[in-house]
C-alpha cells in the first residue's frame, strides 16, 4: 500500500520535473530574444531538476519500505537524500546567479531586443546616470 | 502494476529529455549572439543531469549519483566563464587603448 503511495508521488514529481524541462527547452528553442531565452532555461535548471530529483528520492524510499529489500537500501536511500538536498540547495543559488551574469554581460555586449520587448530598465538607469 | 507504471513513465521522460536536448543543439548551432550559444551549452548540461537522474532511477543504484553534483558545478563555472568572457569582449570594443595599471607606473 505504502509502495504504491510511493509509487504514485514518484511518477508525479517525474513528470512535474519533466514538464519543466521540456517547457525550458522548447522555450530556448521557440523565444524571440536572448532575454526571454534566459528567463525560460532557469526554470528548466530549477524546477526541472529538483522534481526528478525529488522523484529519486522517492523512488529509494520506495525500495527502502518494499518488503525484500537487500541490504544496502537504507544507504541508498540517506545518500540519495542528502545528495539531492545538495545539488539543490547549489542549484537555486547558483542558477540565479549564473543566469543573471549572463544576461548583464549579453545587455553589455548589446544583444538584439525583440521588438515586443516592453521595459529595460539597466539602459534607464544608464542613460540618467549619463545625464 | 503501478510499478511498472514508474518504467513507462522513465521511458516517457527519456523520449522528452532527449527531444529537449535536440532543441538544445539547435539553439547552440544557430544562436545569434554569443550568449544564445552560452545559454543552451548550459541547457544541455542540465539535460544531462537530468539524464543521470533518471538513470539512478532506472538501475536503482547510487552508482553514477555524484556525476549529478559535479555535472551542476560545471554548469555553473562555464555559464560564469562565458558571462566574464562576453563582459571583456564589450570593454575591449569600448575602450580605445588599453588601460595603464595603477601599480605599474
Amino acid at each position: 500500500m505504502i509502495i504504491a503511495i510511493l509509487d504514485l508521488i514518484t511518477i508525479a514529481a517525474l513528470l512535474f520535473g519533466l514538464f519543466f524541462m521540456f517547457a525550458g527547452a522548447l522555450g530556448l528553442w521557440r523565444l524571440p530574444d536572448f532575454f526571454n531565452r534566459a528567463h525560460a532555461a532557469s526554470k528548466c535548471v530549477t524546477l526541472g531538476v529538483s522534481g526528478l530529483l525529488i522523484a529519486a528520492v522517492l523512488h529509494f524510499a520506495a525500495l527502502y519500505a518494499s518488503p525484500q529489500r537487500d541490504a544496502p537500501a537504507w544507504e541508498s536511500l540517506f545518500g540519495a537524500a542528502t545528495k539531492s538536498v545538495l545539488v539543490i540547495v547549489f542549484l537555486y543559488t547558483a542558477a540565479p546567479v549564473g543566469s543573471h551574469m549572463l544576461a548583464r554581460a549579453a545587455h553589455l555586449d548589446g544583444a538584439k531586443k525583440d521588438h515586443r520587448t516592453l521595459g529595460d530598465d539597466l539602459e534607464t538607469d544608464r542613460a540618467e546616470s549619463r545625464a | 502494476m503501478i510499478g511498472a507504471l514508474l518504467w513507462y513513465a522513465i521511458d516517457f521522460a527519456l523520449v522528452v529529455v532527449f527531444v529537449g536536448m535536440a532543441f538544445c543543439v539547435g539553439r547552440l548551432l544557430r544562436g545569434p549572439h554569443l550568449a544564445d550559444r552560452a545559454l543552451a551549452a548550459d541547457t544541455l548540461i542540465t539535460h544531462l543531469m537530468a539524464l543521470v537522474i533518471l538513470f539512478t532511477i532506472r538501475i536503482e543504484s547510487l552508482l553514477l549519483f555524484d556525476g549529478v553534483l559535479v555535472l551542476a558545478l560545471l554548469a555553473f563555472i562555464t555559464t560564469v566563464a562565458a558571462a566574464q568572457y562576453i563582459a571583456r569582449l564589450h570593454l575591449r570594443h569600448a575602450r580605445q587603448a588599453p588601460i595603464s595599471h595603477k601599480g605599474e607606473q
